[in-house]
């Protein structure tokens, strides 16, 4: 009986296909990588003006409050105005209490200062805003990702190139450039050769391209090379001029750090580093598997939390500097009712804002830009 | 090993990875997945392959780039790794036929979360050691022990003793 799993493991893994591994594409990646390790310039010493990227309409008109033809719902739009935690079950989004229907079941979703943009099951990106659902690009879809800031949202654009999207639902305008990415790159998040949009800090967002991670200036078009030994797992966030992310060689390491360039900052010992606060004095991270916690980007250390007796209990989303959304549940974690609290960064201690939304089987998604399958 | 010989590369490639590809299929659960998981472990062992000058390390160097690439692909999905279908208790599936019992084994193996699997795929079907298991997860030994101790006691929490006996919990080399 002591068998059995290794019996089952090997059952799968003799059941699978033989690969098709690539050598002269790993050569040539490879060859690549070094050639940038030779040539690499710390700092963002060397800034790349690039043609200024145009801001096009999104594909299909609305979904902004600058839309004449759309009437939102006051409640709601306060409600994104103050970042009030959500989720979403189904095709069902809810915030601050008030549910609409976004047409299509959620899959990754991030909440913007005026609605929501999420992706499908076919990896078509919408903006709603509880008045209009907006299609306004293409992602991924088995592993979609977006980022957000404020009223911006970013992701990889499906193509060959794959391209950059920053779309600003507040005025329903998107910038899309490839920038220097090339053909038969991968539009998976942290895939070989991937072009990445790691994050959104106002105008500026922060991308892996062919030709290593930038900063890219959405409202000028300048492209600022961080670091060209950029491997995709790099840059976890930015906010506020705060940079957090993995340093260059620390990839197996539990180590994060937070500061404004690549080659400084506040060290924290984290395996995983998620949202940074608006202003970037916290960070909501894993120093332990499965255990989320608020650090203090200035000493490192941890803020006070409590699990409320929950089997899982971590913060997902800021409301503003001081306050986070959490969620908890208790086992069985798959069919267990989620509930979603309102917490106080220095203190602690949370209130529930939310309860019973649904159970991780039932599809409950939650604004973390990613697909939880 | 002294410097970057593709030719030789393309031996250890040739030689070794269908059984990385294995592996890596265990830690993430998708076919495709784990060939990109693997494209990219061979690609951080090409780009150090001068570094690697003992031969036997090869393969330990892309397992652990391997692992912790998996590690770094599932981490921002970790709370939502508990997900889908209702499992059977623990006495249910006692009484479960074989091929029930895999099928359940399999899909409770695919929602740990992604170090405990990690950690079992790499004890128990790679049968390395905890302190070769601690290399390739670039964690401490005690960190390995934590983490298949509590994915096998997820295990048999769900799918009960019978199927997972408590001894296979107290393992250690």
């Amino acid at each position: 009986m002591t068998g059995l799993l290794t019996d089952v493991m090997h059952e799968r893994a003799e059941g699978l296909e033989r690969t098709a591994i690539d050598v002269a594409d790993i050569v040539r990646e490879g060859d690549k990588r070094v050639r940038r390790r030779r040539t690499v310039v710390l700092g963002g010493a060397a800034a790349l003006t690039l043609t200024v990227a145009v801001a096009v309409p999104a594909l299909v008109g609305g979904g902004g409050p600058g839309d004449d033809t759309t009437v939102i719902d006051p409640d709601l739009a306060t409600a994104f105005v103050a970042h009030a935690p959500s989720y979403a079950v189904g095709s069902e989004v809810t915030v601050d209490g008030t549910t609409f229907d976004v047409g299509r079941t959620v899959r990754a979703y991030v909440q913007t200062d005026v609605g929501v943009v999420f992706s499908d099951a076919e990896g078509i990106v919408w903006a709603a805003n509880g008045a209009d659902v907006t299609e306004v690009g293409t992602v991924n879809a088995k592993v979609p990702r977006l980022v957000v800031d404020g009223p911006r949202v970013g992701w990889v654009e499906r193509g060959d190139p794959p391209a950059f999207v920053v779309y600003d639902q507040s005025t329903g305008e998107a910038v899309r450039d490839p920038l220097q990415n090339t053909e038969g790159m991968s539009d998976v998040r942290d895939g070989q050769d991937a072009a990445v949009m790691y994050a959104i800090d106002g105008d500026v967002a922060y991308v892996k391209t062919q030709q290593g991670a930038a900063a890219w200036n959405t409202a000028t078009g300048d492209l600022t090379f961080l670091d060209t030994e950029a491997d995709g797992f790099t840059i976890t966030d930015a906010k506020n001029g705060l940079i957090s992310y993995r340093p260059a060689g620390a990839e197996d390491e539990q180590v994060i750090r937070v500061g404004r360039t690549l080659d400084s900052g506040t060290e924290i010992p984290l395996w995983t580093a998620y949202d940074l606060s608006p202003d970037g004095r916290y960070l909501m991270g894993e120093a332990e598997s499965d255990d989320v916690r608020v650090f203090d980007t200035g000493t490192g250390k941890a803020m006070p939390k409590d699990d409320y007796g929950y089997g899982y209990f971590g913060g997902y989303q800021w409301i503003d500097a001081e306050h986070y959304a959490a969620l908890g549940f208790r086992e069985p974690f798959e069919s267990d009712l989620v509930d979603i609290l309102s917490c106080t960064v220095v203190t602690g201690v949370c209130t529930p804002v939310a309860e019973d939304v649904g159970s991780t089987g039932d599809g409950l998604a939650i604004p973390i830009g990613v697909y939880n399958s | 090993m002294s410097r970057r010989d593709a030719e030789a590369f393309a031996d250890f490639v040739a030689a070794r990875s269908s059984a990385l590809h294995r592996a890596a299929y265990l830690m993430v659960g998708d076919a495709q997945l784990a060939q990109d998981l693997v494209q990219e472990a061979l690609t951080k062992t090409y780009v150090a392959w001068p570094r690697l000058r003992d031969p036997s390390r090869v393969e330990a160097y892309t397992r652990k780039a391997i692992t912790t690439t998996a590690i770094g692909w599932f981490r921002k999905k970790s709370w939502g790794e508990r997900t889908v279908e209702t499992m059977p208790d623990g006495g249910q599936a006692g009484h479960a036929d074989d091929v029930d019992q895999r099928a359940w084994l399999w899909q409770a193996l695919q929602e740990l979360p992604v170090r405990q699997r990690a950690a079992i795929v790499l004890r128990y079907y790679e049968d390395l050691t905890e302190a070769q298991t601690a290399d390739a997860m670039g964690c401490a030994v005690g960190t390995v022990k934590s983490q298949v101790s509590s994915g096998l006691r997820k295990l048999r929490d769900r799918l009960g003793a019978d199927v997972l006996p408590t001894d296979l919990i107290e393992v250690t080399r």
